[in-house]
């Protein structure tokens, strides 16, 4: 790994909490990572996995226990926020109910000392980018959540700090207006090609919006990876869990070879899988199979992988998703498109089909 | 002990901020703690020099120390009885029970907060002392009432301090979630068992703590039973006159350190073991509330307490107005305006003097009250807590304490300060920091802490993210916090009149002498006239709320 191949580097952070009872709590523990200039990395994980924390040791808003940030090569370590050069976008926006759009996004520029006019072209400039021109005299309180969200990541963004850090900014707004923001959110991050850190629980916003994941468990890091590695090969049950669904079954690995290796399931047939590091598992290892539900199909043949019997079916339009009893496991299988007539009903016997693709295994924990 | 370093190592990087905190610490230090440390040494000298415990043997063995320190505490058992349970109707009634009026109710009620401290003792004497309209008029002194005592402290007590646990108990009464109660009912309870089964429950903490508070101020009372107290000795009055009339200033301290003891006990039980113990949570938004519409009986019930309540309220302070407009209280009622002229002519100097004061040490105490406020709910350093709990002592020590702490700390070179107007107004400044400091806490924490964060990310020091964006924000807190430091500034009495001096009257100080030499018509006009100063602050504290307040400005921005 080369010297300076990131832009933000953590090295073994460590920060603990003191609960209520005094004893002491590892909120992040031994966290370390990079992000290279113009990367969007995303904390992903469950609420409690210290993704939070993380970023607000970046940021500067906790003091850590152990360990150091460097940004740009400087260790970043003991400045506080404002000797940062770092923007957030908090998740609850932090916007200054006192103060109008205009002077809200104005209001770090202001901190820098820029003459009236500079800070007026910027903020018009952002406005622009954002599409927001034209509330500026707005307040706060008179602005949609949609608007809102906006605002606070222009506010960030004039500055033109050299790392974006977004606490689940989009977890305030409802469904619909998320799924726009997302897309939104990425065509901004693209135009201006910032570096960011993205905390996030929600692992759609994490694969849309990043470059690379982190998932992150208990103050930990699970797995580092880009979106389709994470979906394709997940370090372990839940990674595979956490991102996207999945089916277990056990399996016994028969053979091993460099990029695949074959497993004997319970019912006695086996199957191939291809592996990215297929050499970490060893001949007659344990280990659990993972099926994606959508990699699955219903086949006429009695050729399938697996049999089963139909326990429920609920149509949401879209799709089928169907459970499925498959030696003693529920199985989800998630038909796209279906075609109800010629989909099984409950209570019918059926064999499952599963995509190369859409398997893979991990090891038992 | 490698993190506080950590924390030393991050406001270090902070100048401004460090001083500050310093500075802080400093005043602190020298005009809360230094005084009160001072009660205590000089009640443990018992020949002003060597040390001994002589004085707490006196005070434990003589009946003549005894007395105060038993009738004290059972006045305050009673006031605080009888106040919460009066309280608790008035409270049940207000926010359960559908009965119209009740803004009004509520603002006569909560009067005798910001009312000067012995208006209603003084409606006591005008209506059942030796010349008393009820007395010797309606009844011709065949009616054996003692106001002076034991009673009558009880009665003028209790309308004074139920508001406060009124208040307390409102505010627990609203958060208890109504859906509890439906939950309770739609279970087949009825209202009467839902009242003691879950109602009732919920709102004990609230009911222990309102007992402490009222218990506290009857203990640290000292304007009522100064003109009320008859024979019945309290520990307030007991220790002023130790000091002012016999010169035994190590008895004075010593039964000010027996004052000091059972309403520290009393703050300490309930905000560090109470506050901890309550099932509810304080979400800073009532509950929707949802009244009940009872039974005819029910309902007239605590109609009648209400306006039993209300109506002793109007008895009293309408009976000091109608005295204040009178030529010698009992003996000649024609109306006049001779009083007032007394209190604008002779006694102008006195409400001068009195305004000037408070006038200065009201902004003082607001903005260093939400400083302090600003640092411990904002700021991690080493001592926060302990700094928290120094600023809010000042609510748990009695005036007579801090008035004799004053006393003792500042009469001695290179701090003399005795005789000056400096003393007088440091009094109120530290008397009343825990407003300030209580006000802005519960403020601070209404403040999501990232929008100060938002500000710090964007490049703000601390001191300018302060005066930027929590300044504006707390503002409305700010403003109800020098409204208060300025009332009770205006109205004090317990401590101040320790460090009194010729050269800087007071107008408490003038009401007093004229309650001494029985001119109680003159004491009822001067005490309107604090009264009107009073209800001015109000509207001017509403007034000025409106023009600073940012929710005005979006308002209007918005309309």
């Amino acid at each position: 790994m080369e010297k300076n191949e990131y832009y933000v580097e953590v090295k073994d952070l460590v920060k603990e909490f003191r609960d209520p009872s005094g004893s002491a709590v590892l909120a992040v523990d031994g966290v370390s990572f990079g992000v290279r200039k113009g990367e969007m990395v995303t904390l992903l994980g469950p609420s409690g996995c210290g993704k939070t924390t993380t970023l607000r040791l970046i940021g500067g808003f906790e003091i850590p226990t152990a360990g150091r940030v460097y940004i740009d090569g400087v260790d970043v370590t003991d400045y506080p926020p404002n000797r940062r050069p770092t923007g957030m976008v908090f998740q609850s926006y932090a916007l200054f109910p006192h103060m109008t759009v205009f002077d809200n996004i104005a209001y770090g520029l202001r901190n820098k000392r820029l003459s009236q006019s500079e800070v007026e072209k910027k903020v018009y400039e952002i406005l622009e980018i954002v599409n927001l021109h034209g509330l500026e005299k707005r307040y706060p309180g008179q602005l949609s959540g949609g608007q809102q969200q906006r605002v606070a990541l222009a506010r960030s963004l004039v500055v033109e700090p050299k790392v974006l850090l977004l606490d689940e900014p989009l977890s305030n707004l409802d469904a619909k207006l998320r799924e726009q923001m997302r897309v939104e959110l990425k065509k901004i991050q693209k135009k201006i090609g910032i570096t960011g850190i993205y905390v996030t629980h929600d692992q759609l916003e994490a694969m849309t919006l990043s470059d690379r994941v982190i998932v992150m468990k208990d103050g930990k890091i699970v797995q580092m990876d880009t979106p389709e590695a994470l979906y394709r090969f997940p370090a372990n049950k839940f990674v595979a869990n956490f991102i996207g669904k999945a089916n277990f079954i056990e399996g016994r690995i028969s053979s091993v070879q460099d990029n695949s290796c074959e497993v004997v399931l319970p019912n006695g047939r086996k199957a191939r899988i291809e592996l990215r590091d297929a050499r970490k598992f060893g001949v007659d290892e344990l280990v659990l199979v993972v099926m994606r539900p959508e990699g699955i199909e219903f086949s006429d043949s009695k050729e399938g992988l697996l049999a089963g019997e139909v326990i429920t079916r609920i149509y949401t339009g879209a799709m089928s998703s169907f459970e499925v009893k498959v030696e003693g496991e529920i199985f989800t299988v998630d038909v796209q498109n279906p075609n109800f007539d010629e989909l099984p009903d409950v209570g019918d016997k059926v064999w499952l089909s599963v995509d190369r693709k859409a398997i893979t295994i991990v090891r038992r924990e | 002990m490698q993190y506080q370093l950590k924390q030393l190592k991050r406001i270090w990087n902070e100048p401004i901020l460090f001083a500050m905190i310093v500075a802080v610490w400093l005043l602190l230090a020298l005009f809360i703690l230094y005084p009160i440390i001072m009660v205590g040494i000089k009640s443990l000298q018992p020949d002003g020099e060597n040390f001994g415990l002589k004085v707490y043997k006196m005070l434990f063995t003589k009946k003549y120390f005894r007395a105060p320190l038993f009738n004290s505490l059972k006045l305050g058992a009673s006031v605080a009885s009888v106040g919460v349970l009066v309280a608790y109707i008035f409270a049940y009634a207000i926010t359960r029970v559908n009965l119209p009026g009740k803004s009004f109710y509520r603002t006569i009620a909560t009067f005798p907060i910001v009312s000067p401290p012995f208006v209603i003792a003084l409606a006591a004497i005008l209506l059942f002392g030796r010349n008393g309209v009820i007395t010797h008029k309606l009844f011709h002194d065949r009616l054996n009432i003692e106001i002076y005592g034991f009673w009558g402290l009880l009665i003028v007590e209790t309308l004074a301090y139920f508001p406060t646990a009124f208040l307390t108990l409102e505010g627990i009464l609203q958060s208890i979630d109504p859906a509890l109660e439906e939950a309770s009912l739609s279970l087949g309870s009825s209202k009467w068992r839902t009242f003691w089964r879950v109602t009732f429950p919920l709102s004990m903490p609230g009911v222990l703590a309102a007992w402490l508070l009222v218990f506290s101020q009857s203990m640290a009372d000292f304007g009522n039973p100064l003109i009320l107290s008859g024979n019945f000795h309290v520990l307030s009055v007991a220790a002023y006159l130790e000091i002012t009339g016999s010169y035994r200033i190590p008895y004075g301290a010593g039964l000010a350190i027996m004052l000091l003891v059972p309403t520290l006990a009393a703050f300490a039980v309930q905000r560090y073991w109470l506050s901890k113990r309550s099932y509810v949570t304080i979400t800073g938004k009532p509950s929707a509330m949802r009244l009940l519409e009872p039974h005819i009986a029910v309902k007239a019930f605590f109609t009648i307490i209400v306006w039993l309540l209300i109506g002793a309220i109007f008895l009293f302070y309408g009976t000091v107005l109608y005295g204040s407009f009178t030529k010698l209280w009992g003996v000649n009622h024609t109306l006049t305006l001779d009083n007032y002229r007394y209190v604008f002519d002779i006694g102008f100097e006195y409400l001068k003097d009195t305004l000037i004061l408070a006038s200065i040490a009201t902004p003082i105490s607001g903005v260093l009250g939400i400083l302090i406020a600003y640092l411990v709910s904002r700021k991690e350093f080493p001592s926060r807590r302990f700094m928290e709990a120094t600023s809010l002592l000042t609510f748990a020590v009695p005036g007579t304490v801090v008035g004799i702490g004053y006393l003792l700390a500042f009469n001695q070179q290179p701090l003399m300060l005795t005789g000056t107007a400096l003393i007088i107004i440091l009094v109120f400044v530290f008397r009343y920091l825990p407003v300030g400091v209580q006000n802005g806490v519960a403020a601070l924490y209404q403040i999501d802490k990232s929008i100060e964060e938002a500000s710090i990310d964007l490049g703000a020091s601390s001191n300018k993210t302060f005066w930027k964006i929590t300044m504006p924000l707390v503002t409305p807190a700010f403003f109800s916090a020098l409204f208060y430091t300025f009332v009770k500034s205006m109205t004090a009495i317990s401590a101040v009149i320790f460090v009194v001096s010729g050269r800087w009257q007071l107008i408490t100080i003038a009401i007093l002498g004229s309650v001494e030499n029985s001119d109680l018509a003159q004491a009822a006009a001067f005490s309107y006239v604090l009264i009107g100063i009073v209800i001015l602050a109000m509207f001017g504290l509403r007034w000025i709320t409106n023009l600073f307040s940012y929710q005005e400005r979006v308002r209007r921005a918005m309309a």
